[in-house]
């Protein structure tokens, strides 16, 4: 059995289901009621608050989010019966807003700097229901695009530009250029791009397809370095449902690792809530 | 409690007063409140007191480049730079902003989105010609003297038949004060080192002034005089290519289409002539450029611009590429955007797109 290191950053602006999908990973690995490629061999020392977030996550409740003085890093070591490593995985479990500030004031935590150093992937959560667009006017009076196509933005209007102003694609692709700037140069980075709350948005296209149309600048992006950047779009529902709606049905289901499922790039079939993981460690 | 704040000029820590006018300045998105008497007031203060309590590094701005920072980019990569000159209110900043829209809803001429140091300085200039400006129609931000040159910067990558290439792009926004500055006198086109290291000089001729008879003598004088002032002050250098832009194209287009139109398109003519015998050692590019046009006109967003970005970035993509993708909401309820529009009215200049509807 070799041994390897796997230090991983976790991206997201609020709310984009990163806690979630951490409480239903650990739920997945630890308890083991479906075999899978990855498996945990022994409990890490600290486990406080994964424990705490899968018990919300068990209950069918939300999970919270990450204050930012909520120190969560989590550390385990998984194995992958596939290659017969032990990889430890390091994973800090940033509050949302870091990232939003980090667009407003240009400023960001030394710790995450370092983080984002010595990385060697990550996870981008975008929550499908609250991607944010900006909508160009053509030149003079605009009133019968406006009559034809009914505003839908969802960024409050106002006179002086703010960083409040700015679609979701542009905040993530700056996030993504200031890691890539950051990283230190030890091949390419893997990036697991996580399409949260999968189930809500009843898709009719696979995950990479959902990303191209609704986010097309985030979705250059990954092609245009895709020598410096390996990608894949994951479509997660890490809770299975609506926690209001489906809540009786959830709480039915007797493993609570068989709520969750995933589709991966242009595919439907569903797959383990541990793809994107088995992605960003495999070689 | 004490804040800071990143906006340049801002003295909210010393004053108290915010530079951006928000009361109270904890709503101010650019404020970092520090201290530790207000953390129970609100959640969102709560977390930017937290967020300032941390050790912070400062990021790139992600403004519009000085000349320093442009420098850094030309050093390190493959890349044109394009000095974009004409006068106030020609359309200089709305064909770069233009050029950002249409890539933030696809790909552009053959082109990929592959990042952008001034995301920050492309946003800020983007916003009045915005439904989230609140305003129901396109306007520019007027680029202001007080700036001097600044550069917009995009990565693009293409299709080769080897792979994957892409080069930068310095695109300077210049007001249209300084340019009258380069009409006038020598030595402001001297004090102007960033002409001399441009692979490309690229002077607006504002079509709306060409277009009216009585502003379209002044309008090709001042441009033609800014071209040779540059010229003459031997700030260009060998090999720079000169494209001659006609903005607003949509306009000249329906002046043209009046009975005394062709006075109209004897006028271009003749100014093409002019503007070559002024640069008579470089080779110039003419283009017709709507940008922005208006709702009924006969040219769709962004006309004319792939055919100038593909002069800019002066490389030749491979025939045999792959059409680009172009992702359409089915249903017509949804909104799609106006770079989109063009492409369903199979206005791209060349470039292919294959349109899923989704």
């Amino acid at each position: 059995m070799s041994f390897t290191d796997s230090s991983l950053l976790v991206m997201g602006l609020k709310g984009s289901g990163k806690t979630t999908y951490l409480a239903a990973l650990w739920h997945y690995l630890e308890a083991s009621e479906i075999k899978g490629r990855l498996s945990l061999p022994q409990l890490q020392p600290d486990r406080d608050y994964l424990n705490r977030i899968r018990t919300s996550w068990l209950a069918v409740k939300p999970v919270g989010r990450t204050s930012m003085r909520t120190k969560a890093t989590v550390e385990m070591t998984v194995r992958d019966s596939v290659t017969a490593e032990d990889i430890k995985i390091t994973l800090p479990d940033l509050s949302g807003e870091t990232f939003r500030l980090q667009w407003a004031t240009r400023k960001a935590p030394k710790d995450y700097m370092e983080y984002a150093h010595g990385c060697s992937g990550a996870f981008l959560f975008i929550h499908p229901l609250e991607v944010k667009k900006t909508h160009a006017l053509a030149s003079g009076s605009d009133e019968s695009w406006r009559k034809a196509e009914p505003a839908t933005s969802q960024i409050e209007p106002a006179a002086r530009w703010t960083p409040t102003q700015t679609a979701t694609a542009v905040q993530l692709v700056d996030i993504l250029q200031l890691l890539l700037d950051e990283r230190a140069p030890t091949g390419k980075l893997k990036l697991a791009v996580i399409i949260s709350a999968w189930d809500q948005i009843k898709a009719t296209t696979p995950p990479s397809a959902w990303l191209e149309r609704r986010m097309p600048l985030l979705a250059q992006y990954l092609r245009g370095n895709r020598d410096s950047i390996v990608s894949q779009v994951f479509g997660i529902s890490a809770q299975g449902g609506d926690l209001t709606v489906d809540h009786e049905k959830l709480l039915d289901i007797s493993l609570a690792s068989e709520r969750c499922f995933v589709m991966e790039g242009e595919s439907f079939d569903r797959k383990s809530i541990a793809a994107p993981l088995e992605f960003l460690i495999s070689h | 409690m004490s804040a800071a704040c990143s906006q340049p000029g801002c003295e909210v820590g010393t004053s108290g007063r915010c530079v951006e006018g928000f009361h109270p300045i904890s709503s101010c998105p650019y404020v970092i409140l520090s201290g530790t008497d207000v953390r129970t007031i609100e959640t969102q203060q709560d977390e930017l007191v937290s967020f300032a309590d941390q050790e912070l590094v400062d990021l790139p701005s992600g403004e519009a480049l000085s000349i320093r920072h442009a420098s850094a980019v030309t050093r390190d990569h493959l890349t044109e730079i394009v000095f974009i000159a004409g006068p106030f209110d020609s359309g200089k900043t709305t064909i770069l902003t233009c050029l950002y829209e249409a890539f933030l809803e696809a790909p552009f001429a053959g082109y990929t989105f592959r990042g952008s140091k001034t995301l920050v300085g492309f946003e800020r200039r983007s916003h009045e010609g915005r439904q989230e400006s609140g305003s129901s129609a396109a306007k520019t931000t007027h680029t202001p003297v007080r700036e001097g040159v600044v550069f917009l910067h995009l990565d693009l990558a293409y299709e080769q038949r080897d792979g994957l290439g892409h080069k930068h792009l310095l695109l300077s926004d210049i007001s249209g004060e300084l340019f009258g500055r380069l009409r006038d006198s020598s030595a402001a086109v001297a004090e102007l080192p960033a002409l001399l290291r441009a692979t490309r000089i690229c002077l607006v001729l504002d079509g709306e002034k060409i277009a009216n008879r009585t502003k379209r003598h002044v309008s090709r004088n001042e441009s033609r005089a800014i071209l040779r002032s540059i010229i003459e002050a031997g700030a260009l250098q060998q090999g720079c290519v000169v494209d001659i832009i006609f903005s607003k194209w949509d306009v000249v287009l329906a002046a043209a289409s009046e009975i005394s139109g062709s006075e109209t398109m004897k006028f271009i003519d003749e100014t093409k002539g002019l503007i070559r015998s002024v640069a008579a050692s470089f080779e110039v590019r003419f283009h017709e450029i709507a940008a922005r046009p208006a709702p009924d006109a006969k040219t769709p967003f962004a006309h004319g611009l792939p055919t100038l970005l593909r002069s800019w970035m002066n490389n030749d993509i491979s025939s045999d590429i792959k059409p680009m993708s172009v992702y359409v909401p089915n249903a017509p309820a949804r909104q799609f955007g106006a770079f989109t529009a063009a492409v369903l009215t199979g206005n791209t200049e060349g470039a292919e797109y294959v349109i899923h509807r989704l």
